[in-house]
């Protein structure tokens, strides 16, 4: 060994040399940014019918959300038109008729910086209409007008779910598994999360302390491109304990929906990572930038162990 | 085809006529304490100021008139003690000469002159000696021919330390690699740091820039041609280096002395046994994560026998790997790529005018992904196949023409994209990918025409041809080549050749990877076509220095580009991503040399330009957005690199000490960057990813690069051989030059963004090296 630990040494001031920081900041005249209007409303069955309209800013600009709080936001399909209302989150809403808009589907309610969440939203709620065209019309104070459209896709839900334990009965990774449908080209959204209680310990090992956290594992796209029509298998890392509960979730999202999150990806590692190809956002918005698709969700629960 | 060689017997027929009355001196050059043959040694009479040079395989011929009076002949070779002979020319002679390495007492480094490059037709053209390539200080001390030439005019690397390189604003696809005679399609280690050219295993390297001799096709920029050495004849007799990441050794000697010898040449880095030792030191730490195990190595072997004065065979290969592993227990992930390769080699003599080189060979490259989970297995790979079979003849009817012409014949099988995956209880299993296959072959013939003392036409066209999936593609690639002599120290040359490529790598990066795959031409993937024109000037001043001057112009046809977003994984319907357009360069290359005396080197200065455009206009004149690059406006690609200068210095202070320096200057590579974000949230509205906006690619440019590389080597004089140590500093005043830019997202102690600030990554900081050398 000592010999070695004698190459280490001699190789170290090589390391050194290597470890020396080789990123630094530098300052950049980016070209004048034209700011655009980015929307993003998501039909899902049984939720509100909603939307978020900000402003695209200078990348080197203020880190403060610019939303757009003066639009007209309609949601059209059938004969049916849905005004949605500018609000922000949390409010004390105090709606025509008193109604109530449910925004427990709305995972931070608290303000993200310099100002509240602020959304458009309906106390209607999404119907279970998977063969209807639906259409989003927006027009800004500012007199700028885009419209989408986009449908809802069928619901598939999750098969199974299942773990197994590498030979030390240790750690278990995870399947889940569900059929796609064969009769057309699917899309999917993949969310994987551990709910686990993390302990505190005191000196004699007794616990003290336990926090019920989430932890995100996966979240990815996949299409049926070589799957279609099979059962779909997609599997975890070793990576849960006896007692963790491991929720999955499938969301059926549509084409639209899957090239947006593929080219946003691809644009937010081309930003980190030398290999990445710098990629335009592709959007269904016309006029602007961003997203109206429609979704729904299988979710299933798995505890390991049980 | 049968039609085709009835022309050139044709074409040949007034020839054989004229040279009733001459005779013809012909042999080979070789090198006198190894046997190996001498390419490009000058073979001249200087009596009637009629000289040639030995080809690619160390054989001449120089047919003179008839004279009763006895004639001179100098053979000389640079760095060799020249020979003289004198001869009575009253009929055919074979003459083989072997040449004497000098050893000089006093360090007065003495080459020949600049006489090649001064009377050939040929320009565009570096050629490296591996004696020089091994003086210049190199990274990690591993001497890399492809490093050495990107500091030529015209050629630039892809990024900092990458092998793969740029040649008059063609991409990294775009340079055809021939070792010995058939193709490297990845010729690079450790994802492009380091080149697969074992130093120690290469004679000769020829690098074509442009005005291409039409033996050679396939690919628009550039053809890289490099022999491997053949092996000592006389003795036996090995070299070898020990370096910080790598070792490596060679070994040659004679299978029958003076008839045939052998040379096997290995090399392999070492990191993956000191990772290994640490993983093991440290494998019991709770937060320790082991380092994978990374190392490449090449094996190169060669043999010849000579059956005869007239009839000698070549079997030369070459095998590499880079292997790319990592097992924790549960994870069984193993990742390999290289290339192999091998070729026969007949060399036939049909007489001293007509020679013949028949080989037949097979190359490979291929990657393969594996990864084993519990009872699940994954594997993804791709690979390139081919098949060559290829004839060159090299006819010398007179003084006045060098006749070449052959034929060329490739099938290559393509693996794109092959995924296997599965679970060994069947609950699942899955397949993609696509097998291609496809025949490329080509015929040429070109003349080098001497018509008087001043002026030297090269003419020729080669016929190329490519087959795949039911579609054909024909196209003549007319090459032509002149000089002109101004007086005894001046020439004008001036060239035009139109290139064709029926194959086309599929990379999404600058960057050179070993998962990017070749795809060939179909009905929709046309063949990409150059036509490359270049005047130029070339000069000696004194003995010592040449100066050249090269103004190039190229315009490319079907070049291709991937569509916004392309999705290049595990993708059946690959083509469907590329976009098509056209593209054009142009610049003008300086070059001064100093070849003799104690200070050796150059320095050369391009000012170049390179543009591509993707209009997205289809065959019926239809616009289609997603075709389109820019919204169809013309850009800089990552190749286009404004100035581009480099200054090469060697010194042979004595006997024992030389020093070398080089330094490079870049001018930034175009990049792109986003000029806006918005916040993304999601149907969840989580905290929102801040996702960036690109519009126009290639808009921005990275600071300047340039770095000096310096580098000692000290000479020992053991009784068994020669041996030194050659110390040298990569970057040696600590440049940070940018490899790329990012934009990073400051946050506050809860996470919250509160600034975007842009950063510069660089690679390499100063890095010194160490390597020993000995040959024996």
């Amino acid at each position: 060994m000592s010999r070695y630990i004698k190459s280490l040494l001699f190789l170290s001031p090589l390391f050194l040399f290597m470890a020396c920081s080789l990123q630094q900041e530098v300052d950049l005249n980016l070209p004048e940014f034209e700011p655009g209007v980015v929307v993003e409303s998501y039909l899902e069955p049984g939720l509100p019918f909603s939307a978020i309209l900000v402003e695209s800013v200078s990348y080197l600009g203020s880190s403060e959300i610019r939303f757009v709080k003066n639009a007209e936001v309609t949601i059209k399909y059938d004969d049916q038109e849905v005004v949605l209302i500018p609000l922000a989150v949390p409010v004390d809403i105090n709606l025509p008729n008193n109604d109530i808009i449910d925004t427990s589907f709305l995972r931070i309610l608290t303000p993200i910086i310099g100002d509240s969440l602020f959304i458009y939203a309906s106390p209607l709620t999404v119907p279970e209409l998977y063969n209807t065209e639906f259409k989003l019309e927006i027009k800004t104070q500012e007199g700028q007008e885009l419209n989408a459209s986009s449908f809802i896709p069928r619901p598939i839900p999750i098969d199974t779910m299942e773990y197994r334990f590498d030979e030390e009965d240790s750690l278990a990774f995870v399947l889940t598994k569900w059929d796609d449908p064969a009769d057309e080209v699917n899309f999917y959204r993949r969310l994987l999360d551990k709910t686990l209680y993390e302990k505190e310990f005191d000196e004699n090992g007794n616990v003290i302390d336990s926090t019920l956290t989430t932890e995100e594992i996966q979240d990815f796209i996949i299409d049926d491109d070589i799957e279609n029509g099979q059962l779909i298998t997609v599997g975890t890392d070793f990576e849960f304990e006896v007692g963790d509960t491991v929720t999955a979730t499938t969301i059926h999202i549509t084409p639209e929906y899957y090239r947006f999150i593929e080219t946003t990806d691809a644009a937010f590692v081309a930003n980190l990572s030398p290999f990445g190809q710098p990629t335009l956002v592709e959007s269904n918005i016309q006029g602007g930038t961003g997203i109206f698709a429609g979704l729904t969700r299988a979710i299933k629960v798995l505890v390991v162990g049980d | 085809m049968k039609h085709f060689f009835v022309l050139i017997l044709v074409a040949c027929l007034p020839f054989t006529l004229l040279a009733q009355d001459k005779f013809t001196i012909s042999g080979y050059i070789y090198e006198a304490s190894s046997g190996e043959s001498l390419i490009g040694a000058t073979i001249a009479v200087p009596s009637l100021k009629k000289g040639t040079y030995s080809n690619e395989y160390g054989f001449y011929s120089l047919t003179l008139p008839a004279n009763s009076d006895s004639l001179e002949l100098v053979f000389s070779f640079s760095g060799y003690e020249r020979q003289t002979r004198s001869i009575l020319l009253n009929k055919d002679l074979s003459i083989d000469i072997n040449l004497d390495f000098k050893v000089l007492e006093e360090v007065v480094i003495e080459a020949e002159g600049f006489e090649e490059q001064l009377s050939s037709t040929q320009m565009s053209v570096e050629r490296l000696s591996m004696r020089d390539a091994k003086k210049i200080p190199a990274f990690l001390g591993e001497v890399d021919i492809i490093k050495t030439l990107q500091l030529k005019p015209g050629v630039s690397s892809g990024s900092e330390g990458s092998s793969g390189i740029f040649v008059r604003g063609g991409g990294p696809d775009q340079n055809l690699v021939l070792l010995d005679n058939t193709v490297l399609y990845n010729p690079s280690h450790l994802f492009g740091f380091f080149s697969t050219f074992n130093s120690d295993a290469v004679k000769d390297v020829k690098l074509y820039k442009g005005g291409f001799p039409a033996q050679y096709g396939g690919r628009l920029s550039s053809v890289i041609d490099v022999k491997m050495n053949e092996g000592n004849n006389k003795k036996f007799s090995g070299s070898g280096g020990l370096g910080l990441i790598a070792s490596r050794l060679t070994l040659e000697g004679p299978i029958v002395k003076d008839k045939g010898s052998f040379m096997v040449s290995g090399r392999r880095t070492y990191v993956d046994l000191i990772t290994r030792q640490i993983n093991r030191a440290l494998e019991d730490e709770p937060d320790f994560n082991p380092i994978p195990d990374y190392f490449f190595y090449d094996l190169n072997a060669k043999a010849n026998y000579q059956l005869n004065e007239n009839n000698q065979l070549f079997l030369s290969g070459y095998f590499g790997r880079d292997q790319f592993t990592f097992n924790d227990g549960n994870f069984d992930f193993k990742f390999f790529w290289g290339n192999s390769n091998a070729t026969l080699r007949w060399n036939h003599l049909f007489s001293p005018r007509l020679f013949m080189n028949i080989a037949v060979g097979a190359s490979d490259y291929r990657y393969k992904i594996t990864n084993q989970f519990d009872i699940f297995a994954f594997e993804l790979g791709s690979d390139i196949t081919d098949q060559t079979a290829s004839t060159d003849f090299t006819w010398i009817p007179d003084n006045k023409h060098t006749v070449k012409f052959g034929a060329k014949a490739i099938y290559h099988t393509f693996t794109v994209g092959r995924l296997n995956a599965g679970a060994e209880d069947s609950t699942f299993s899955f397949t993609a990918g696509n097998t291609f296959y496809a025949t490329e072959f080509g015929a040429y013939i070109a003349d080098d025409i001497e018509f008087n003392d001043k002026l030297k036409l090269n003419v020729g066209i080669r016929l190329s041809g490519f087959n795949s999936d039911g579609v054909t593609y024909a196209n003549p690639e007319p090459r032509a080549a002149l000089r002109w002599t101004v007086g005894k120290n001046v020439s004008l040359k001036a060239s035009y050749a139109r290139m064709a490529q029926y194959l086309h790598l599929v990379a999404n990066s600058g960057a050179t990877l070993p998962t990017d795959v070749w795809y060939p031409s179909n009905e929709r993937v046309k063949p990409q076509l150059s036509d490359q024109v270049a005047v130029g000037v070339t000069l000696t001043l004194g003995d010592d220095y040449l100066l050249s001057n090269e103004v190039y112009y190229k315009w490319l046809r079907n070049s291709i580009d991937f569509r916004n977003g392309a999705d290049l994984f595990v993708n059946d319907d690959l083509d469907t991503e590329f976009v098509f357009g056209e593209g054009y360069a142009y610049g003008n290359e300086f070059y001064l040399e100093k070849k003799n005396g104690r200070l050796t080197g150059w320095i050369g200065y391009t000012i170049s330009w390179s543009w591509r455009e993707f209009d997205g206009v289809n065959e019926n004149g239809e616009f289609i957005p997603d075709n389109a690059i820019n919204d169809g406006e013309r850009f800089n690609p990552v190749n286009d690199k404004r100035h581009d200068i480099s200054i090469v210095g060697i010194y042979e202070l004595s006997r024992r000490w030389s020093f070398s320096s080089s330094w490079e200057y870049r001018s930034g590579t175009p990049t792109t960057l986003p000029i806006g974000r918005f916040p993304l949230f999601g149907p969840d509205l989580e905290i929102p990813q801040i996702t960036p906006i690109f519009q126009k690619r290639n808009s921005f440019r990275l600071p300047a690069y340039h770095k000096l590389d310096v580098g000692v080597i000290y000479k020992l004089f053991p009784k068994w051989g020669e041996a030194d140590l050659t110390i040298s500093a990569y970057n040696a005043y600590n440049r940070r030059n940018p490899y790329f830019v990012f934009f990073e997202t400051q946050e506050n102690e809860a996470g919250i963004p509160i600034d975007q600030v842009a950063k510069q990554v660089a690679l390499f900081p100063v890095i010194p090296s160490i390597t020993y050398n000995f040959r024996f």
